[in-house]
């Protein structure tokens, strides 16, 4: 039974979320992220609304989240009054005010721009497909991305309106912290973050509420290149990792949680303080949280652009001010976390999943993905595809059809060579293994782990030797410099892979490169050192030839390297974004 | 991200007052556990640098040792350290970009702003890859440049010399 505070609530977001889905008036929606904005989504929200306001028909506009579909941004929605909204997709600033009044005046759908009809009703007269059958959405699950596209991100209201909050009453009302911790364990949820421990069993660690802080830390410093999915809920549904937050920490009985964030991060930073803001204000977040013995303070840590931070008890460090240098452990942060008080670290989505775990119920989330982990997994999508964005799929289904579906297949009509995935801490493997599940383990055995959910598809023309350089780059930068085996390796490694790509490659290398890469796997303190190795060593297990080529030929086959080309010709990586 | 910063680099020219308003930035920060970091960053997003002054000054100002500060400073990549340019263009090189094109774009640019003001870095994926390849002016981005488009993005930069 909902509480009386809940259903007040609920009450008043439904009367909110009908002013703005008003259904008899005309409803606009531009989807504005900090990815939309790069390519002139800002300026199309301009141009939309000063259209509307010259227009005689009663319009709403709204500024919705990003739905995901990176590749047609900007993205716009358009609901006729008592039709379905429309999705339409590339809609510039220059096309904006004609698009809106070809539908909303002259009854003109534009199938041309649109994408697709929102929900499971067909326009009669029309022959725009519906959203949800089209090739890229057809195998998508949406749990943590439901609101994604559809409310204004930050907006409380808008969030309850949509079955927000109703899980924590119920968590707060009906059950008692350790109901949760079982429930969470039994739903079978693994950190997403991509070591994929099982949440509830993490939680456990925390042992017996005692006298003194407890904390919860939020890991959303998600570095890896290629990897854009807890930027994209702190950006577009912030309020469902705050529900999510709360849940978790009574469940833990954790009086305070960090949310680590990088500062760079303008808007999901500006929307997430917006949702919290919000919160504190309703009493949501602070004493006596829904008129329980329940109270929890949040604080939002903005911090500094370094990769090690993702290390949890580097991210602890970062938390406190310092460097972020990770530490030893034991001690364990359950016991010794952050300014020495016992802290769990979960990954954005692993909390994010919270709610929906505790609404769905464990067993029916447990229903979805696989055996060895249960539920959703939410993708990046990068590279050389013909459609780059977010998604989010049930775990193992066929990761061919991920790419050819979800990702709309590989641009230029090119064959694809490899999938680089799980960031550069991750690893690679051939397009030809392609054929087998999207899941966490069956993954990390063909060498290209998924890990926090990137994907970086790479076609033909791509040279693996000077993606691994670029990727070996990037770890000798971002070693913290606190293990000699890490910081001399990634040195070492980077200026041997830029060696072969000038020419310079000896007999060996190929060994010596692995033997150091051994070397800071059995040295280092943290996963930065120890999973380095993870691209080259399978880079090596699958385009082996391609690096003996580079070697012993000085040949690029992809023609990238330029001090290895026998014929003049323009690199293939970089003419194929013309 | 929604709004350039390049008005508050050109506020923050002259030295003393650059120096006073980290100062003033940093002393909101007194007595906030693990203040350093937060303090450090305020300044650099709001002055677009880190003013060398600075260093003495926060190091007095929350209680901390030069090289602490020091420290912090040259850990995290989002500090500059001194007044460079108020015009910088960042060019992500990072694999996603780096795939698609990030090294002709960089060229492309380079060549574009070759007789300007215009400071040109590579820098670290700002998260952004779904539109690789990005650059940014003072922080605002912009996605799925080809070499000609991310040269004319680069030469219609408003104020450079």
């Amino acid at each position: 039974m909902p509480s009386d505070i809940y259903n007040t609530l609920k009450q008043e977001a439904d009367a909110a979320w009908a002013e703005w889905d008003n259904s008899s008036a005309a409803r606009v929606s531009v989807g504005i992220s900090a990815a939309a904005l790069t390519v002139g989504a800002g300026e199309t929200l301009e141009a939309i609304r000063r259209t509307v306001e010259e227009l005689d028909v009663e319009t709403r506009l709204l500024e919705v989240g990003d739905i995901g579909f990176s590749w047609a941004d900007p993205v716009v929605h358009i609901a006729p009054p008592n039709m379905p909204r429309i999705t339409y997709g590339n809609v510039n600033a220059d096309a904006a005010p004609q698009l809106i009044r070809d539908v909303l005046v002259d009854g003109n759908l534009r199938p041309d721009l649109a994408l697709g009809v929102q929900g499971d009703m067909l326009i009669a007269g029309s022959d725009i497909p519906l959203l949800d059958e089209q090739p890229w959405m057809r195998d998508q699950l949406r749990l943590l991305m439901a609101n994604f596209g559809h409310i204004e991100p930050g907006n409380l209201m808008h969030y309850v309106a949509c079955g927000g909050l109703e899980p924590l009453d119920k968590a707060l009302h009906e059950m008692s912290p350790q109901d949760v911790v079982d429930m969470v364990r039994n739903s079978g949820l693994r950190g997403r973050g991509g070591a994929l421990f099982p949440a509830g069993v993490k939680w456990s660690f925390m042992g017996p509420p005692g006298p003194g802080d407890r904390y919860l830390a939020i890991n959303g410093e998600e570095g890896d290149p290629g990897a854009f999915t807890d930027a994209a809920i702190f950006e577009n549904d912030p309020h469902r990792l705050l529900e999510g937050v709360l849940i978790a920490s009574y469940a833990m009985g954790a009086n305070k949680s960090y949310i680590h964030i990088r500062a760079e991060y303008r808007l999901p930073l500006e929307r997430l303080r917006r949702a919290l803001h919000e919160m504190e204000e309703r009493g949501l977040v602070g004493d006596n949280i829904m008129g329980t013995d329940f109270s929890h303070e949040v604080e939002i840590e903005a911090t500094g652009h370094a990769y090690i931070c993702g290390e949890e008890t580097a991210l602890m460090e970062s938390v406190e001010g310092h460097r972020g240098a990770p530490r030893p452990r034991p001690p364990f942060p359950a016991a010794y976390g952050i300014f020495g008080r016992p802290t769990t670290i979960n990954n954005v989505k692993t909390i994010s999943y919270v709610p929906t775990v505790l609404e769905m119920g464990a067993e029916a989330f447990a229903a979805i993905g696989t055996e060895n982990a249960s539920g959703t997994a939410m993708v990046s999508l990068s590279g050389h595809i013909n459609k780059p964005g977010i998604a989010e799929i049930p775990v193992g289904i066929n990761l061919t059809g991920v790419i050819e579906n979800v990702a709309g297949g590989m641009r230029n009509g090119k064959r694809p060579k490899a999938l680089q995935c799980g960031g550069p801490l991750g690893g690679i493997m051939s397009a030809d293994e392609m054929d087998m599940p999207t899941e966490f383990q069956a993954m990390t055995a063909k060498g290209s782990p998924l890990g926090s959910g990137g994907i970086l598809a790479l076609d033909e023309d791509t040279c693996i030797v000077d993606l691994v350089k670029n990727i070996a780059e990037f770890i000798d930068e971002e070693s913290c410099g606190k293990c000699f085996p890490c910081r001399k390796g990634a040195t070492h490694i980077s200026r041997l892979l830029a060696t072969i790509t000038e020419g310079y490659g000896q007999e060996g290398d190929l060994a010596k490169m692995q033997n150091v890469g051994t070397a800071m796997v059995q040295g280092s303190l943290c996963g930065l050192g120890q999973l380095a190795p993870g691209v080259l060593n399978n880079a090596i297990r699958y385009f082996r030839a391609e690096f003996e080529e580079h070697i012993d030929e000085k040949f690029c086959r992809a023609g990238s390297c330029a001090a290895l080309m026998r014929a003049p010709s323009e690199s293939p990586a970089e003419a194929g974004v013309a | 991200m929604t709004s350039s910063n390049g008005v508050s680099a050109a506020q923050g020219r002259d030295a003393d007052d650059a120096r006073q308003r980290a100062r003033d930035i940093i002393s909101a920060y007194v007595g906030h556990k693990g203040a350093l970091l937060m303090a450090l960053l305020d300044v650099q997003y709001q002055l677009n640098y880190i003013p060398e002054t600075t260093v003495d000054d926060a190091a007095e100002i929350l209680g901390y040792s030069q090289p602490e500060v020091w420290g912090v400073l040259s850990f995290y990549s989002d500090f500059s350290v001194g007044q460079g340019s108020d015009h910088f263009v960042d060019v992500c090189i990072d694999a996603p970009c780096h795939v698609t094109g990030a090294r002709s774009i960089e060229r492309s640019i380079r060549d574009a702003v070759a007789d300007s003001d215009v400071e040109v870095r590579t820098i670290s994926c700002p998260r952004l890859c779904n539109q690789a390849p990005v650059v940014a002016y003072n922080q605002k981005w912009r996605g799925q440049l080809t070499p000609d488009t991310a040269a004319e993005f680069a030469r219609n930069i408003e104020g450079a010399a």
